[in-house]
């Protein structure tokens, strides 16, 4: 059974398996899985990067709605330290979706035998790149966790930035920080949120826990609402240029929401470093199939 | 012209957007007379 997506007929029973396989991981993890959806969509479904891109934010838009009302409950948000970050969050996804429709002007590349688009070309190796990073912060996060022995919050590395005007998060810990370091750090992690279609959670925790110093579960919290205001920015650039389309989001969502639930109680069962691990082995396998992806291209 | 516009909107508008978002919850503080409280469970650094 199929459902046409953008002139592609696509598997449904596909789209809503992946879509629990991704709600189970956001469950699981905490992270919206966005990084793993997109190039997935792309290199198993066919389905063009922009309208993967879309999608992906919009479903986005959705899972971290949720979540963030969940930390709000907690108290977990910083609700100063999110909205500060809006403005430059929105200077990122306009500048990633500026990227992204040169990219797409840019027609067809000859890549060893074949002619490809460039786009897809270009984007697999952000997305190699990115995945890679991520693994390798989720790794390094991990050994500084085993070598800490005290249980103080690290010193943000940004707080040193001797650039004013100053500002504070009091409910984060955050005495003093630089407005610059804020705002345009924001630019920088929402160009991948315009251009790849990734929310973002997993660039901003560790920005906001080594880079400010904010406390653990106020980054998580905060970066659950950072989030969505991107998602939704991000949703509405792309819709404006026809780049989400509904039925997808709803195959994806479908699956999503149920199998999060899932993800969340298996989450409780097990210990927070093996999830670290398992999480950074799955986006490796990801990274993997884009790397065979893009060999099989160029030598195939 | 437009692009050098462009550029300048893109630069200062976060910056704008950070002081006055800044500016308001300094507002709302000071006329509620009191200001965020620190989390318990914080282990502070400074």
């Amino acid at each position: 059974m199929n459902v046409d997506i953008s002139g592609i007929p696509v598997n449904i029973l596909g789209l809503v398996s992946l879509g629990c396989i991704s709600g189970f991981l956001s469950g699981f993890f905490g992270i919206g899985g966005g990084p793993l959806i997109t190039p997935v969509l792309n290199i198993l479904f066919g389905i063009p990067f922009p309208i993967c891109v879309g999608s992906t934010l919009s479903r986005t838009a959705g899972t971290s709605f949720s979540t963030a009302l969940r930390y709000w409950k907690f108290g977990d948000i910083d609700a100063k330290l999110a909205l500060m970050m809006v403005g430059g969050n929105f200077v990122g996804i306009e500048l990633g979706v500026y990227l992204l429709d040169w990219l797409d002007k840019l027609g067809a590349i000859n890549v060893g035998k074949q002619s490809i688009p460039a786009l897809q070309f270009y984007l697999q190796w952000l997305f190699f790149g990115v995945l890679i990073t991520v693994s390798g912060l989720i790794f390094i996060e991990s050994l500084i966790r085993r070598g800490r022995r005290s249980r103080k919050q690290p010193l943000g590395l940004l707080q040193s930035l001797p650039i004013p005007p100053y500002v504070s998060f009091p409910s984060s810990g955050v005495r003093q920080i630089s407005l610059l370091a804020v705002v345009y750090s924001a630019v920088v992690i929402c160009v991948f949120t315009g251009l790849l279609g990734i929310g973002g959670g997993v660039l901003f925790v560790p920005l906001l826990i080594y880079g400010y110093g904010v406390e653990t579960h106020a980054a998580v919290g905060t970066v659950s609402l950072i989030v969505f205001f991107s998602a939704v920015y991000g949703t509405a650039t792309h819709a404006m240029r026809g780049n989400v389309d509904l039925g997808l989001v709803v195959l994806l969502l479908i699956g999503s929401t149920i199998c999060a639930q899932v993800g969340a109680i298996a989450n409780q069962r097990i210990h927070g470093d093996s999830i670290r691990f398992c999480f950074a082995f799955i986006v490796l396998i990801v990274a993997g199939m884009i790397c065979f992806n893009l060999l099989r291209t160029i030598y195939g | 012209m437009k692009g050098i516009f462009n550029v300048l909107i893109c630069l200062l508008f976060p910056i704008a957007w950070g002081a006055l978002i800044n500016w308001i919850f300094i507002f709302l503080e000071r006329r509620t007379g009191r200001s965020t409280p620190p989390d318990p469970r914080i282990d502070y650094h400074i």
